[in-house]
């Protein structure tokens, strides 16, 4: 159940679990715990898994990284280690389907792990960022804000809070046509503070659409301070009347609990759920190699296995796409509209321009 | 649907009787959400209280509210959430209540939905619709004419229509369309008596990107659209009546793709051409297309190109302020003489 306000919960590495305000109006807003049901605990399958898309995340992360030192790219790192739980338990915690009927996932950028559930391989995650030729949207720098309705993914798009709006109308879409589809929006905390974040979650809490709102509060309080004068975000949805909980980034599992809840409640017609995750300098790849190995359900050279094939299949799938070469320009200019014609590139417009392409 | 009898005040076509601009789009909208049942609506106080102009007035009851959704006061919400509808497989019809309200979807008209097919996101097939335009004393946020803001926008169309024929007509067509479109229903348009006509009683539509010639003339081209097309027949009728002037007149209907082919026929013909819009001068559409005119059939022009628009400035709330800031006929014929003298 989420947790109560002061309930001296702590977190695997010994912190005192975040204690929210509101934290437990999940149950006001959103229907009780028996209703919403628990998560299933702690299932070493699920763990091992869990643990090795967050090492694949944080590999991939590190690609970049270096990608940037390199010169190679030019999107500036913003991801620290440490952050992978909130995309990928996110992803972890929805129904997936690759058939049009489940759950809608919305990550935040840089979450390799979680894209993999949704079915974004790794070469395609790397031609987001080295501009390759191959792949559904012919380098438009589409990569990155990929949508494949059949799997239920919704990639990122700059123009933060704007998914919210998106989902919101999504979700209602589909239950107009009978499907019980959840849209999940993981945001950073700086997203809430635009327009298109309110009036999306207006419109969605009013409807009470089957909508998951995972943010992701930042670790340092000064920047949070840019945004609410609130302690947590999770304040804000009383306003809303929406059903909100809070729960520690550091730890993977809870974080996948707390959504499981909330996507629960949300499929139950509980309408817009809301799971605030608050990071400290708890590493949850730490943490739940400790727990794996305390259950004994795997070695210690097992997970140092799984981390190096993580970074050796991120390697490959930057080799790959090096080796695809870069996209054509008049190939790409065709698609602004169904049933047009490619747009024709006029140097000059002449009616006999030599230069019209 | 919860009723399947059609409301008799959107019957009239079916039983022979004109129909105003307004109910020719009620028409539309009612016949094409009974054609498709993936076309819903979305708006403000379009359910009950039947939308500010009572263009969906009945649709409630007979469509039941989940598909005449009312919606609350937050323009980007449901233009978003109208995507993500349409990103579900539907055809969604959003209502701005005034044009003016359209700013805060902006952000999501332009960067994503725009973007959507571009980006490999896929098809968008919505139309954002509701009345605009000036005449009517409605002051700054009541009365602007919004094309251009979109105008510029690669993969949004642009439809504003003057007659209720094709105010029908092109509509139903914008919602079958796969593309995002911009549908503007001038409100002096909506209910004038002059534009009550009686329409086919068969399903019709008027292609998106084909202008008509509204007037067939030989000495001067005018181009417009919407309202501007009654003002710019009035003033096609001074010209012939008391200068022997003879005027052509072409109504854009679609603005984006516009018909190029339509405009630089015409000039060819007439070798001089006015442009004329309700929308203020700078940065309108009139630069657009004298730009395309002056790349395309410069050779033929024996004359500058003119526009006549409203001033640059917001849309004055005072009557007598209101009249001078719109075009009025008497200017229209002041610069078809000067460009038929030249």
């Amino acid at each position: 159940m989420p947790p109560e306000a002061g309930d001296g919960a702590r977190t695997p590495s010994g912190l005192p679990r975040t204690a929210l305000p509101f934290a437990g109006s999940a149950r006001d807003a959103g229907g009780s715990e028996e209703e919403a049901g628990e998560g299933p605990g702690f299932v070493p399958a699920e763990a091992i898994e869990l643990h090795r898309l967050l090492t694949l995340s944080r590999a991939a992360e590190s690609q970049v990284v270096a990608l940037a030192d390199q010169g190679r790219i030019r999107r500036a790192p913003d991801r620290r280690p440490g952050r992978e739980a909130g995309p990928v338990a996110s992803a972890f915690a929805l129904r997936r389907s690759d058939d049009g009927t489940g759950d809608v996932f919305c990550p935040t950028f840089r979450a390799a792990g979680a894209l993999e559930l949704f079915g974004v391989d790794l070469e395609a995650f790397f031609r987001g960022y080295l501009e390759g030729e191959v792949g559904p949207s012919r380098d438009t720098g589409a990569e990155l804000h990929r949508v494949d309705m059949q799997r239920g993914l919704l990639a990122p798009v700059v123009p933060l809070g704007l998914l919210v709006e998106v989902v919101g109308g999504l979700t209602l879409g589909a239950s107009m046509q009978g499907q019980d589809r959840v849209g999940l929006v993981c945001d950073t905390d700086g997203a809430t503070s635009t327009g298109a974040w309110h009036e999306g979650l207006v419109v969605a809490a009013a409807r009470k659409s089957p909508m998951v709102l995972v943010v992701e509060a930042s670790d340092d309080p000064e920047r949070s301070r840019k945004h609410t004068r609130l302690e947590s975000y999770v304040e804000k949805g009383p306003g809303y009347g929406i059903g909100v909980e809070g729960v520690d980034g550091g730890d993977a599992l809870a974080v996948t609990g707390a959504v499981r809840r909330a996507v629960a409640r949300a499929r139950a017609g509980k309408g817009v759920q809301m799971v605030e995750i608050r990071y400290d300098s708890t590493d949850p790849i730490d943490v739940l190699r400790e727990r794996l190995l305390e259950a004994g359900a795997t070695s210690a050279d097992g997970l140092a296995d799984a981390e190096a094939e993580a970074r050796e299949r991120c390697r490959a799938a930057v080799e790959a796409v090096d080796a695809a070469g870069l996209a054509d320009p008049p190939s790409t200019l065709d698609p602004v509209y169904v049933g047009a014609d490619r747009i024709p590139r006029r140097i000059w417009a002449g009616p006999a321009s030599p230069k019209v392409l | 649907m919860t009723d399947q009898a059609v409301p008799e005040h959107l019957s009239k076509t079916r039983n022979g009787e004109p129909v105003t601009l307004l109910e020719a789009v009620s028409e539309a909208l009612f016949e094409e959400m009974t054609r498709d049942e993936s076309v819903f609506l979305l708006g403000e106080d379009i359910g009950v209280y039947g939308g500010a102009f009572k263009v969906t007035r009945g649709f409630l009851d007979h469509f039941g509210a989940s598909r005449v959704v009312d919606t609350p006061i937050a323009e980007g919400g449901f233009t978003g959430a109208a995507a993500g509808a349409a990103h579900a497989g539907l055809r969604p019809v959003v209502e701005i209540q005034f044009m003016d309200f359209i700013s805060p979807a902006y952000d999501v008209i332009t960067n994503y939905i725009a973007t959507s097919l571009y980006r490999g996101a896929g098809a968008m097939p919505l139309v954002i619709r509701g009345p605009v335009g000036g005449g009517n004393r409605g002051g700054p946020f009541h009365s602007q004419n919004v094309e251009m803001a979109f105008f510029h926008t690669p993969g949004l169309k642009i439809v504003y229509p003057s007659t209720a024929y094709d105010a029908k007509g092109l509509l139903k067509a914008a919602i079958r369309d796969d593309n995002p479109v911009l549908f503007e229903e001038h409100k002096g348009l909506y209910r004038a008596p002059a534009l009550r006509e009686v329409l086919p009683d068969e399903d019709y539509v008027v292609p998106l990107g084909v202008a008509r010639t509204a007037r067939d003339g030989s000495d001067l081209t005018i181009v417009t659209y919407g309202a501007m097309v009654h003002k710019s027949a009035e003033a096609a009728d001074r010209l012939q009546e008391e200068d022997g002037v003879s005027a052509e007149i072409i109504d854009l209907r679609t603005l984006l793709p516009m018909d190029d082919e339509a405009i630089l026929s015409s000039v060819k013909k007439t070798g001089r051409l006015l442009i004329v819009h309700e929308d203020t001068r700078t940065g309108g559409i009139a630069g657009e297309i004298a730009m395309r005119v002056s790349e395309s059939a410069f050779e033929w022009l024996d004359a500058p190109m003119l526009r006549v628009t409203a001033i640059d400035a917001p849309v004055p709330y005072s009557g007598s302020l209101e009249d001078y800031f719109l075009p009025q006929t008497d200017d229209i014929v002041e610069a078809a003489r000067y460009l038929a003298g030249y």
